[in-house]
């Protein structure tokens, strides 16, 4: 074998093992994937439904997901959420957390300073422990607000956020 | 007496490691020569001759790169094409009484890299951030299987060169490879290569050389 033999044998085994390795960076469907440490992580769901992703200690991180996910971030500058309909989104110890979600979503954010959320139709949302949570409701939702001090509720068409006798306030009906 | 002495030291060292590197770069291309099949018993060493085989001011290198785990935000290995003029500044280079000599060397690289073929591990990034309420950013994309990434490579380099025999040839290349990678815009990284030439014709070689961020493969044209 000869020199030009041997470096392109070398140059294809190179490719073969280069291509042969796997990442943990795309979530399948139902999968639990975390990620945690180093600066930023952004993971997706690869299949759209159903995974649960989470993150934690780092700078930046977030998750974007179809319907029927988890979505955790704690110790976080930054998170951040994109759903789609019936997810669970709990952040908690960050600066922000920013998050869009579909219909039936729940949002909890506690010990936050900036919580924001757009969600759809029949969605819950918890602020506690915030300095400033922000909720832009596109159907009938509730919001529960405790420890803030200050928070805003947008509801469909400008309509006024109304009182529930449960302590929630509510876009809609209680 | 000590600050009498310290400068002669100071360039005993100096000149020590230059013959150190020199011994390095040597014994590498020597044996890059013995695998390689080109070492030949007629084959004359000229690196204790006072000038290169081949007389030139100019080298143009179009080449094929390789590379993995790249500078700054970027994952994956890549492939690509570049090409490297190094112009000579130093025909007698550095070392009495060695064949060497100093070129500077200028490039461009472009490498298409996959994040799934990463050797070191891949995460998928964020393609699209949202305003959200309260003054919160959200991500609404991620890349897919780690994503694809574009580079482009300016190296800038430092090429000393080894004339070990007629028809071999061993460099090192110290310097930085300045970068741009899309919305992340430019940057730079440290860049070091060593490398060898395997006389073709009497202008042209065939030409590899590995290091950080690529290795390449090509054939330089002597001018």
């Amino acid at each position: 074998m000869n020199g030009k033999h041997r470096l392109i044998l070398g140059a294809a085994a190179l490719l073969a093992a280069a291509g042969c390795h796997g990442g943990p960076g795309s979530c399948p469907a139902g999968g639990v994937c975390d990620c945690h440490d180093g600066t930023d992580c952004y993971q997706g769901c690869a299949d759209g439904d159903g995974c649960s992703l989470s993150c934690h200690n780092m700078v930046h991180c977030g998750g974007v997901c179809g319907n029927g996910c988890n979505l955790q971030c704690h110790d976080v500058t930054d998170c951040s959420a994109d759903c789609g309909d019936a997810c669970n989104i709990d952040c908690h110890n960050t600066v922000s957390c920013g998050a869009f979600c579909g219909t039936n979503c729940q949002y909890d954010c506690h010990d936050v300073e900036r919580c924001g959320v757009r969600a759809g139709t029949n969605s819950v949302i918890y602020c506690n422990n915030v300095t400033t949570c922000a909720v832009e409701c596109l159907g009938t939702c509730q919001v529960s607000i405790n420890n803030t001090q200050a928070y805003d509720l947008g509801c469909p068409g400008g309509a006024a956020p109304i009182s529930c006798t449960n302590g929630f306030i509510a876009c809609g009906s209680c | 007496m000590d600050n009498m002495i310290y400068p002669r030291t100071h360039v005993r060292r100096r000149n020590l490691a230059c013959r150190q590197f020199a011994t390095l770069l040597a014994t590498l291309a020597g044996g890059v020569l013995l695998a390689s099949g080109s070492a030949r018993a007629y084959e004359q060493v000229v690196i204790r001759d006072w000038r290169a085989p081949m007389t030139y001011e100019l080298e143009v290198e179009p080449h094929l790169v390789l590379g993995t785990a790249p500078p700054g935000p970027g994952y994956g290995t890549g492939v690509g094409i570049g090409v490297r003029g190094s112009l000579v500044i130093l025909p007698d280079g550095f070392i009495p009484r060695v064949n060497d000599s100093v070129a500077i060397g200028f490039g461009l690289d472009i490498g298409h890299y996959t994040a799934s073929w990463a050797l070191d591990g891949y995460r998928d990034q964020c393609t699209h951030f949202e305003p959200g309420p309260a003054g919160t950013s959200v991500c609404t994309d991620v890349t897919s299987g780690g994503g694809t990434y574009n580079y482009f490579f300016v190296p800038v380099v430092m090429q000393w060169n080894f004339w070990l025999t007629r028809h071999f040839s061993a460099f090192g290349e110290p310097g930085i490879d300045i970068y741009y990678l899309g919305s992340h815009g430019f940057n730079f990284s440290p860049a070091a290569y060593v490398g060898g030439r395997v006389k073709l014709t009497e202008r042209m070689t065939l030409t590899g050389r590995i290091g950080y961020p690529t290795v390449a493969i090509g054939v330089s044209f002597m001018m």
